[in-house]
């Protein structure tokens, strides 16, 4: 899920946001004469049995206002393939900064901070779609915040425009790649104990994927890491991105707790 | 160059896993995570009526003492194991 928010204030205060949870992406100011808004984008993965998690504001500084939106991705990376560096001007024109990924099949979203809230909808941006948006009213001429996303179909994702009210903005690009890489294939496996106690919160993983699912026929893994955990209820998704085998097909996977020393294989269906 | 891995197999509380047979496997001279193609591997095994598994190594470099790691696959149980195993 993302979550992308323009606060209206002084910038000087510094990071007022608190976001336990959540992976802070970007954040920077709107090059402002008055009210000097600041830019917020946040992720973070849903966790089984949905969201309940809110962002929370340093409350011990009261002056200033927001906008925020939200929005969630099915089947995206837990963590962003690029972040650009974000653009910022006065003008009609906002513009997000082009960037280069490292694949390709994911998506580009795109944000807008901009110093006002005269906008009566959503400004468009050629080839994508309007994801969300909002405005606050105060203080000064007030804020808005507006996501935009469009299929990455490029490692080279140019930079994209709207036309918007001629105001100070900022305008920043990220790229999430779709879970399971080029292959799209993904394996979950839920992680217990031989007492099946579920084993949450593991970390640095070791992992072999093998397309064969018979080891006297195994040939090198096609997929393999070093550094994969177990969320909160010991569920482990690993993306494929080289596997040849697709939804449904039977594989192997050897995987070892370096730090507990547990080791085990499984045979496990693609996603 | 020729080693032996032998392990004792094991269920989950401990009994000994004796006169398996039709276990497949496969032998890695990496750790898990770094895996290359298995150096030996091979079908039809069994376990004595101890549960002790051996095979003879062929292609792997590991000379005694080092360790690699073993795959087991019984299809009739069907059970899987993973060990890390010093050559003997």
């Amino acid at each position: 899920m993302y979550v992308a928010i323009v606060y209206i204030g002084a910038a000087s205060v510094g990071d007022i946001l608190t976001a336990t949870g959540w992976t802070k992406d970007w954040t920077g100011d709107v090059a402002s004469t008055t009210s000097t808004p600041r830019g917020f984008i946040f992720h973070r993965e849903v966790p089984p049995g949905g969201l309940g998690a809110t962002v929370d504001f340093d409350t011990s500084n009261a002056n200033f206002d927001h906008a925020a939106v939200a929005f969630a991705i099915t089947g995206a990376e837990a963590t962003p393939d690029v972040i650009g560096t974000a653009q910022t001007d006065s003008s009609g024109t906002l513009s997000c900064p082009a960037v280069t990924a490292s694949g390709t099949g994911g998506l580009a979203l795109r944000f807008g901070f901009i110093d006002a809230d005269d906008e009566s909808s959503q400004p468009a941006m050629s080839g994508h779609t309007a994801i969300n948006w909002a405005e606050d009213s105060n203080p000064g001429n007030g804020g808005g915040v507006f996501c935009w996303v469009d299929d990455q179909a490029s490692t080279s994702v140019g930079a994209a425009t709207a036309s918007i009210s001629s105001e100070e903005w900022a305008g920043q690009t990220i790229v999430v790649s779709e879970a399971g890489g080029a292959s799209g294939a993904s394996v979950t496996v839920n992680l217990v104990d031989i007492d099946s106690s579920v084993q949450a919160n593991l970390s640095n993983l070791r992992w072999d994927w093998f397309n064969e699912p018979d080891p006297q026929n195994f040939n090198a893994p096609s997929d393999q890491g070093t550094v994969e955990t177990t969320d909160g209820t010991g569920e482990l998704v690993l993306d494929l991105p080289n596997t040849t085998l697709t939804t449904g097909q039977t594989g192997f996977l050897v995987l070892r707790d370096a730090t507990n020393n547990f080791i085990g294989g499984y045979r496990l269906d693609i996603d | 160059m020729a080693g032996t891995v032998t392990i004792d197999l094991k269920s989950r509380i401990g009994t000994a896993q004796a006169s398996l047979s039709g276990l497949s496997w496969a032998w890695f001279d990496e750790d898990v995570g770094s895996l290359n193609a298995p150096t030996d591997q091979g079908s039809g095994e069994t376990t004595d009526a101890s549960g002790t598994f051996s095979v003879t190594t062929v292609t792997s470099v590991l000379t005694t003492g080092q360790v690699g790691t073993l795959v087991l696959y019984d299809p009739t149980g069907p059970k899987i194991m993973a060990y890390r195993v010093a050559v003997s």
